[in-house]
């Protein structure tokens, strides 16, 4: 028993899902709507679009460092898919739009992947390159500018797949068909990393590049890999984003990476460590976007926000990062 | 030449400019011990990465069991039973020791999924073959070095591996683990496995060595069998140049004149109950084992701990060492252990590492650098300790491990110290410089300086120190002195 007890109080999870709790029991007992039917259904809703782009972010930060280039990716693919599959006169199924968005994603997935596996240049460096071209071909040659959007694709982000009413006050909560697109994704990429040479790869990548190259994993491929598939997923995000939204703001994304990598890094992955996964991405967003949310029911002034969320995303990575170093076991001889 | 399991055949390897291999040929065989040794830069680790499939050599071929290959990738290597362990284990701390067991063999085997039921089996074979006692589920982050060499020697034994090389596998293992390391080689020879063993420690290369081949240069100068060659011949053949020692017996020093003394200093968690005192010009050593206390000893002296309980003695007089600038002050220098973390500027040139320690000396009263001078310093200190290349706009990481450990040194003696600590100085610097910087140790204690050496090799310790304080789990366990400084004494009183 007491060995298990350690084990558990010994990870940053732990820590994290406590932090949550506590929270929401803070927001509960304040606003009386947070352990709700309406208060969690707004909460999936909340987190569904950030918790695809988790995905990306972890998948770089993973083998490499972070991504801040797919904030530009997802804006970019969606815009291109928006403006040529947007409007009234598409009627045709909705599998044509995502494929061709997920495939733009792909593109400049490759981009990313192509200069990291060659080149070796750090992740932050190369996306922030990959990002202001991304976006820059959207603002120039593409002109992009908000537009409402019509025909399949409004209709795709409107559909929903759970309605609750909360008996206590009457207010309703939906929760978007797309919600289903975040589950199988999340299943596809668990598959990926706990039972492919590709995602046990980008582990050993993680931690030790030179060491995986000796193991004879082809590093260059599974980094290749890795962010096309997060360019891919990027898109795919863009996409739900846009059509929830039921319009084209192609600004609305940027900026939104510090968020993701605070989110992730706040939930127990390592930058360039190999350590954390998917659940870390949850627990972490969960986490972020409950405080973001929450904080005004809490009583803190809204100017106040950015400085309480900042307070939380350092402190949360300072406590992580130390317990994670005082067991790491690397300690200097002698 | 096919009568070798492995056999490489005039390989040559070059990088940009540098000719790395030129027309190397050698040859291993099953159940045979065979050290690759030279100093560093010779080429044995290019070598080894050749045979590894890290690097494609220009020309020449490689033979296994008979069989001709121009070059390999990583995973046909394994797959034809190479497998080398490196230096730092190449192990995955993140993941756990089955996977790191197994992981090499399931990306040898191609398959795209993995299975961990098949890796499983994989590992557990791989403990079996060496009778490793450990958790499956464990880190690799949490193991204990020991513990990692194992694991990365077990690793190396799941494919039915046919040669095993171990680059210089030794080199973070105490004494005690290098025995165990050694009958589990031992172990693997009757098996019918070859074995290169990669290093430039001597007592072992004898010890377990059937055959030495040695480089320099990156020619193949001597492949032998063990017993055909003596601890001198082997100096020569690795240095090309006869390694003479100015100073036969260590330097004794002056012991009415008490340049440091501890009196029963304790350092929490690290050392207790330490007195020890230092002559002036005189080598004193402090051996023992990783983890007896000797580094954090030295460390103490230079400042870097905080004294729990008891004194330090400068000539007599009680003094606190409180800061390393305090250490500075009183004139007492250190070379750490880890020169590449703690020693040096990797990234800058010679000159600004030689410089730093002392630079209000090289400065005005003003407080301005004179660049000049800092040069002309460095520029000697290049010709006194005779560090090649023999450029002082060098970037301190282009140099080799010996030439490295020289700048370190000359840093500190360019602040001229009065008592000079030396952690492991010549830990990782191959033979020649070796000498070099032990002949100039002797110089500068026979001129008056009074250093201090903690140090795990016992060679090295013999070879320099006339008294010796060998420590033991935080204490001193022997205090040894002139003829009573023997390797035996040494093992003894350290393990």
């Amino acid at each position: 028993m007491m060995p298990i007890m350690k084990k558990i109080l010994n990870r940053t999870e732990t820590y994290v899902i406590l932090t949550a709790l506590l929270f929401g029991i803070a927001v509960e007992a304040v606003s009386g709507q947070f352990f709700s039917n309406t208060g969690m259904i707004n909460l999936a809703r909340a987190v569904m679009v950030y918790l695809v782009f988790g995905i990306t972010e972890m998948l770089s930060l993973t083998c490499a460092g972070p991504d801040v280039s797919y904030p530009a990716l997802a804006s970019l693919s969606a815009f291109i898919t928006a403006s040529w599959f947007g409007s009234a006169s598409y009627q045709g199924s909705i599998i044509v739009p995502f494929l061709v968005c997920m495939a733009i994603g792909a593109l400049g997935g490759m981009i990313n992947g192509y200069i990291m596996a060659r080149f070796d240049f750090p992740s932050l460096i190369v996306t922030l390159g990959t990002s202001s071209v991304f976006s820059g071909i959207m603002y120039g040659p593409l002109k992009a500018s908000n537009t409402i959007l019509h025909g399949t694709m409004a209709e795709f982000g409107s559909i929903n797949m759970i309605a609750v009413t909360n008996p206590e006050n009457g207010l309703k909560a939906n929760l978007p068909a797309q919600f289903l697109i975040v589950t199988v994704l999340y299943l596809i990429v668990f598959f990926l990393l706990r039972y492919t040479m590709f995602g046990r790869g980008l582990y050993a990548i993680g931690s030790d590049k030179a060491a995986a190259e000796r193991s004879g994993f082809k590093t260059g491929r599974i980094i290749f890999l890795a962010y096309t598939l997060g360019g891919t997923i990027a898109a795919i995000g863009g996409f739900m984003y846009t059509c929830n939204v039921g319009a084209i703001s192609p600004s609305d994304l940027m900026g939104g990476e510090m968020i993701i990598i605070a989110a992730c890094t706040l939930g127990g992955i390592r930058p360039g460590a190999g350590i954390g996964g998917l659940f870390n991405v949850i627990i972490g967003v969960v986490l972020l976007i409950m405080i973001q949310n929450n904080l005004l029911m809490l009583g803190i002034p809204l100017y106040f926000q950015d400085v309480f969320t900042g307070a939380i995303i350092l402190l949360g990575t300072i406590v992580a990062i130390n317990s994670q170093r005082s067991r790491n076991g690397i300690k200097k001889n002698g | 030449m096919n009568d070798g399991v492995l056999s490489v055949e005039n390989i040559n390897k070059s990088f940009g400019g540098v000719h790395a291999l030129k027309d190397v040929s050698m040859q291993i065989r099953g159940g045979e011990v065979h050290c690759l040794s030279g100093e560093n830069g010779s080429g044995k680790s290019t070598l080894i990465k050749i045979i590894s499939g890290y690097y494609k050599p220009d020309s020449g071929k490689i033979c296994v069991d008979g069989n001709e290959y121009r070059e390999m990738t990583p995973a046909e290597s394994i797959n034809h039973g190479i497998q080398v362990i490196y230096q730092d284990f190449s192990l995955f701390p993140n993941l756990s020791v089955m996977e790191n067991l197994s992981i090499n063999a399931e990306a040898a085997r191609g398959s795209k999924i993995i299975s961990y039921k098949r890796m499983r089996e994989t590992a557990l074979r791989a403990v079996e073959k060496i009778n490793l006692k450990i958790d499956m589920k464990a880190k690799v982050a949490d193991l204990s070095v020991a513990d990692r060499q194992m694991t990365a020697i077990a690793r190396a034994l799941v494919h039915d591996a046919k040669v095993i090389i171990m680059d210089e596998a030794t080199a973070s293992l105490t004494r005690n683990e290098v025995n165990c390391l050694f009958k589990v080689i031992h172990q693997l020879k009757e098996e019918g496995v070859a074995i290169v063993f990669v290093s430039h420690k001597l007592d072992e290369v004898f010890e377990i060595s059937d055959s030495i081949t040695i480089f320099r240069n990156g020619m193949n100068v001597v492949s032998c069998k063990a017993s055909e060659i003596n601890e001198e011949r082997f100096s020569y053949y690795m240095t090309g140049r006869e390694i003479q020692s100015t100073q036969e017996k260590p330097l004794v020093g002056d012991s009415s004149r008490i340049m440091l003394e501890t009196k029963n200093l304790t350092v929490e968690g690290a050392f207790e109950d330490v007195s020890i005192q230092l002559y002036k010009g005189e080598i004193f050593g402090i051996a023992g084992q990783l983890g007896s206390g000797r580094t954090e000893l030295a460390m103490t002296l230079f400042g870097m701990a905080d004294i729990k309980s008891g004194e330090i003695l400068m000539e007599g007089n009680p003094i606190k060492i409180s800061s390393v600038q305090k250490a500075k002050q009183l004139k007492i220098g250190y070379v750490p252990e880890d020169r590449l973390t703690e020693g040096l500027f990797l990234e800058q040139a010679l000159v600004e590492n030689v410089a730093v320690t002392h630079l209000a000396d090289l400065s005005s009263k003003a407080g301005f650098y004179h660049k000049k001078e800092a040069e002309e310093e460095t520029t000697q200190w290049i010709d006194t300790l005779s560090i090649s290349p023999r450029n002082r706009n060098n970037l301190a990481q282009k140099l080799s491990g010996g030439n490295q450990q020289k700048v370190v040194l000359a840093k500190w003696l360019a602040c001229n110290p009065s008592i000079l600590i030396l952690n492991g100085p010549t830990v990782g610097v191959d033979i020649g410089a070796k000498q070099d910087i032990y002949d100039l140790l002797n110089q500068y204690a026979s001129q008056g300086m009074s250093i201090i050496i903690a140090s795990d090799d016992i060679l090295e310790i013999k070879k320099l120190c006339n008294r010796v304080a060998v420590m033991k789990g935080g204490k001193i366990n022997a205090f040894l002195c002139g003829e009573e400084v023997t390797e035996q004494a040494l093992i003894e009183a350290s393990i």
